[in-house]
């Protein structure tokens, strides 16, 4: 139940949800571990279902930060985006200001990593507009990095995007690097480390220039948990320097560090 | 910019040992098996260089779509990772032309009728190459159909006879116009056409990369929040 609460299912439709899943279980004749699995993942299933018929809802979570008259730099108002025949995003409207932290959810196909892309504007909405502010960094989900290159080559190159020269590119890298708990030698091919250590390398590089927006998308993957608690202690620290984040991720335990929850509903089916 | 990409380019290359040796072996392959007509072997290494060029700007582009992506979003001009890419390949090539214009100096030069422009032969197929390569990676930007489309074009150009008036829109046509001259006893005709064939689509191959490269990674507009 705990975990239908965090995910943010109403008290009353919780209650519907455990009563049917035990009263199967009791007319199978079985225990409910046996017969639905781990408590922990039948609820994440369960929450996912019970979002999948229901319109992407923003919920507030903290009202510690975030206020109103803090600057917007990202909106999103009214976007649409198809993937094939499914519609991964609908009439979708978000707002994000300085020093919010948004976290994203939703079953997978729901369309998570699409709206970071849209964000990025590395995807055009098939409806609806995109108004961002210019200095935002991306850490996407995947093959976002150069397995041929070192670590202070990639540091180089995204410095220079961003007009940082190579020195600094590659001190500040390091030392954000530091701060996940990882000392770099800088000359380290980035195909021969492990996921986790690329990892930290992929959400450093989207933060090299501290940017207005952060983008990431499910940044802990192949953390271990030191390196998951450091993570939140520099996004709590970015947030409080007035860095937006907007976050995707599957773990419920990620929603209490957060402003805002965004639900993404499951995919529609759409005629051509 | 443009210059830190085509250094990190060049790194990248130089690291991938197996493509390297692969890209010298190829031309060097073709070359080799028809030594005994030394104006066949002439025409398999300029098209086989031209192959292993085209293949290796194909491969370097599409591997780095999701990273070239990333760093637009972050900043960078299209058009500087766009030419920082481009000058690395050109430079590796215009390297590996010089190597197999010394082995065919060492080997068959005495056969030719003209030496020196085998090296125009070589560096106009790179040239030539890269940009071919690009352009299909930014038409077809997956590796498999990219390198089918690369070689049903290179199969072609190698098997058509370059006297016929349409072979002209194949892009390595100067490679085959100017071997004519160097074997002999084409005029020097076969050399300025040659030589004005392979400038022009260098140029205009070299555009159309671009052009295409814009459109794959530009960015969406996006305004800022009002």
């Amino acid at each position: 139940m705990a975990e239908l609460s965090a995910a943010g299912l109403p008290d009353a439709e919780i209650r519907t949800l455990t009563d049917d899943a035990l009263a199967e279980a009791d007319d199978a004749g079985n225990d409910p571990a046996s017969l639905f699995g781990p408590a922990v993942t039948f609820a994440r299933e369960l929450a996912a279902a019970s979002r999948g018929s229901q319109p992407a809802r923003i919920r507030d979570r903290v009202a510690t930060t975030s206020p109103a008259e803090s600057e917007v730099v990202l909106r999103l108002e009214g976007v649409s985006v198809r993937r094939g025949r499914r519609r991964v995003l609908d009439g979708l409207d978000l707002e994000l200001r300085r020093g919010q932290v948004l976290a994203v959810v939703g079953a997978n196909g729901s369309g998570k990593t699409t709206l970071l892309e849209v964000c990025a504007g590395q995807l055009r909405p098939e409806r609806g507009t995109v108004q961002r502010t210019r200095s935002v960094g991306h850490a996407p989900q995947q093959n976002a990095l150069a397995p041929a290159l070192t670590v202070d080559e990639h540091l180089m190159m995204f410095g220079a995007a961003r007009d940082i020269g190579p020195e600094r590119a590659i001190a500040t890298g390091h030392h954000l690097l530091a701060q996940l708990g990882w000392r770099s030698s800088g000359r380290e091919l980035v195909g021969a480390l492990s996921g986790g250590t690329q990892q930290k390398l992929n959400v450093v590089l989207a933060q090299l220039d501290r940017p207005d927006l952060l983008l990431l998308d499910e940044p802990y993957q192949g953390f271990d948990q030191n390196t998951y608690v450091d993570l939140w202690e520099l996004i709590g620290g970015w947030r409080d320097a007035g860095t937006a984040v907007l976050l995707v991720t599957h773990l419920l335990r990620d929603l209490d560090q957060v402003d805002q929850v965004l639900e993404l509903p499951a995919p529609v089916e759409v005629s051509r | 910019m443009t210059r830190l990409i085509a250094r990190i380019t060049g790194n990248e290359l130089l690291r991938r040992r197996g493509v390297l040796a692969l890209m010298l072996a190829l031309p060097l392959l073709f070359f080799v098996i028809r030594l005994d007509t030394y104006w066949t072997a002439l025409r398999m290494l300029a098209i086989g260089l031209g192959w292993s060029m085209a293949a290796l700007a194909l491969f370097t582009q599409v591997s780095a779509l999701r990273i070239n992506g990333r760093l637009i979003v972050a900043g960078a001009s299209v058009s500087a990772l766009h030419l920082g890419r481009q000058l690395a390949l050109w430079a590796g090539g215009l390297t590996l032309a010089l190597m197999y214009f010394v082995v065919v100096t060492l080997t068959i030069a005495g056969d030719l009728a003209h030496l020196a422009p085998v090296l125009l032969a070589l560096c106009l197929t790179v040239m030539i190459s890269v940009p071919l390569g690009t352009v299909v990676a930014a038409a077809v930007p997956r590796e498999l159909e990219g390198s089918l489309v690369l070689l049903g074009v290179m199969a072609v150009q190698l098997l058509v006879e370059p006297a016929a008036g349409w072979t002209r829109i194949l892009p390595l046509w100067s490679t085959r116009e100017l071997a004519s001259y160097i074997i002999g006893p084409a005029g020097e005709d076969h050399l300025i056409r040659g030589t004005l064939h392979g400038i022009g689509y260098t140029l205009a191959l070299s555009l159309l990369a671009w052009l295409l490269t814009r459109r794959l990674l530009r960015p969406a507009p996006i305004a800022m929040p009002a």
